[in-house]
């Protein structure tokens, strides 16, 4: 892919919650778009490198579409892309998304299991619905 | 709001310097929470002086239109102060005492207009009577709200003028863990004591509300539809379910109070909190 | 066979009055259950262990009466083929009160 490609992306940044089960779902979500459903249109982003301040990161941010997933109410990723000036097309908060499909249940923060992949899903979908697929 | 950091500007040639001093210094009197910083000792890094400043709510004080002291919170890192100019309509207030009241004033409306955003009127008056009665079971602490009755079934029951709020305790919110979504009754909704009014789930397991209470729903927590969490954040406050109008305030009876509660919520604790559902 | 024993309730009274002496817990209308065809949906909701599995028959039936909480029916409403009924909450509220003002437990 050439750089100019990759620029044109849109990006998805999921937070990195290692606590509970809705991190390793925003991730899981994350690499479910990025890398098996529409890989063409979105590609994923390292939060870390936004609080590192990480120039090339950032400035990828000012121009692309940004969607954030966020496992828990302190919103991680939408606070960290806020701070680095990036524009966010749409937040994606896992609980919401839960709500809205309560049978999808994760499990563990190791093991989302099946209902923790269905929930990636309903969050592939939801980005998508705003995005385009 | 917890401790306030007011930092005055430095300024001395100009009236709005000293009046801006002087009004720190009043606020520091009326107002045990209230440190007034030093715009040198934050400029120097003093410390005590940056711990002060970063555990504390900071309203800067500038003397005039050069804002020195906001600029300085500012480049200290400081994202989300209050602050309040010393404009001439107030230099020209006659009386030193009513210059130093205007400004202290001011800065009193501004911590109204930040605590009123931050809970809106939905906080019953009395929320700061914050005594607890705490005990710790394993690695859990409980946390148990002195002023408040509770029922068996682990909610809790609050006084409000003629009406009673509702809303979970704090050993319930932790059997349930993080709580993702609530249903809440309609308003008007006649409820009998004990019967399931609306109810919440977490990822671990799906909560009926009980009501501790029989009479009508005068209101229902309308925030905890964007934001469940904070029936675990805050169950005793911002976290409530229903204001509700009760038939017989006598029913009260019927609850625990705070140390009877605690004893029985420790007992239920040991068996409950670390269980995998 | 083992039987599996089940913790007793953690607090035997409820309201000041003798758990065993309220009686609160699930009904199973066996001609509408099917055991959820081997899910068993409320024995793995309910985190009180109030239920059992029979495997043989594909049907649930309840273990720990007394481990059921007083008023929750949370049960009820998952159950898919409605199967679930309880006793009626005021006379049970009833009974409670009637027990504590004999000054009973």
């Amino acid at each position: 892919m050439s750089k100019r490609n990759e620029s044109q992306k849109k990006i998805v940044i999921p937070c990195s919650g290692i606590g509970k089960a809705f991190g390793t779902v925003s991730r899981e979500a994350t690499y479910l778009l990025t890398e098996e459903l529409n890989p063409r249109e979105y590609r994923k982003m390292c939060l870390p490198l936004l609080v590192v301040g990480d120039e090339e990161a950032i400035k990828l941010l000012h121009s692309s579409e940004i969607f954030t997933i966020d496992g828990c109410p302190k919103q991680c990723a939408t606070v960290s892309v806020r701070k680095s000036g990036g524009a966010i097309r749409k937040e994606i908060l896992v609980a919401k998304v839960l709500a809205a499909n309560k049978d999808h249940k994760p499990g563990t923060v190791l093991d989302i299991g099946e209902g923790g992949r269905l929930l990636a899903q309903d969050i592939a979908n939801e980005i998508t619905a705003e995005g385009g697929d | 709001m917890g401790r306030k950091y007011v930092l005055p500007c430095a300024g001395y040639d100009r009236p709005g310097g000293k009046i801006g001093r002087e009004a720190a210094e009043l606020l520091a009197d009326e107002d045990p929470e209230v440190v007034v910083g030093s715009v040198a000792a934050l400029f120097a890094e003093r410390p005590g002086e940056v711990k002060d400043f970063r555990s504390s709510q900071v309203i800067c004080i500038d003397g005039c239109s050069v804002k020195c002291a906001s600029k300085l919170a500012q480049a200290r890192g400081n994202k989300d102060m209050l602050a309040v100019e010393v404009t001439d309509s107030i230099a020209a207030i006659e009386g030193s005492e009513e210059r130093r009241s205007a400004v202290a004033e001011s800065v009193g409306r501004l911590y109204q207009k930040t605590i009123s955003k931050a809970t809106s009127d939905i906080l019953p008056k009395d929320f700061n009577d914050s005594a607890f009665l705490i005990e710790k079971i394993d690695k859990f602490i409980l946390k148990v709200q002195k002023s408040l009755y509770y029922s068996d079934n682990d909610f809790w029951a609050r006084v409000e003028g003629e009406d009673v709020r509702i809303g979970a305790s704090d050993l319930l919110q932790q059997m349930a863990s993080d709580i993702f979504f609530v249903e809440l009754a309609e308003i008007g909704k006649k409820v009998e004591f004990g019967d399931d009014v609306g109810g919440f789930e977490s990822t671990k397991t799906a909560i009926e509300i009980i009501t501790p209470i029989s009479g009508t729903i005068l209101e229902r927590n309308e925030l905890l539809e964007n934001n469940p969490e904070l029936v675990n954040e805050n169950p005793y406050g911002t976290g409530w379910f229903y204001l509700l109008k009760p038939d017989d305030i006598d029913e009260l009876e019927l609850l625990k109070d705070a140390s009877e509660y605690i004893t029985y919520a420790v007992e239920k604790a040991k068996h409950e909190l670390g269980k995998k559902v | 066979m083992v039987m599996m024993s089940y913790e007793e309730t953690p607090t035997n009274t409820f309201m000041g009055v003798d758990r065993k002496k309220i009686h609160w817990w699930p009904f199973i209308d066996s001609d509408k259950c099917d055991g959820c065809a081997g899910e068993y949906d409320c024995l793995k909701f309910c985190p009180h262990r109030v239920f059992r599995p029979i495997k043989n028959l594909l049907v649930i039936e309840v273990e720990n009466r007394y481990n059921c909480v007083v008023f929750c029916r949370a049960c009820q409403k998952m159950c898919p083929k409605d199967a679930i009924s309880f006793p009626n909450k005021s006379d049970v509220l009833k009974l409670i009160k009637d027990v504590r003002s004999a000054g009973g437990e």
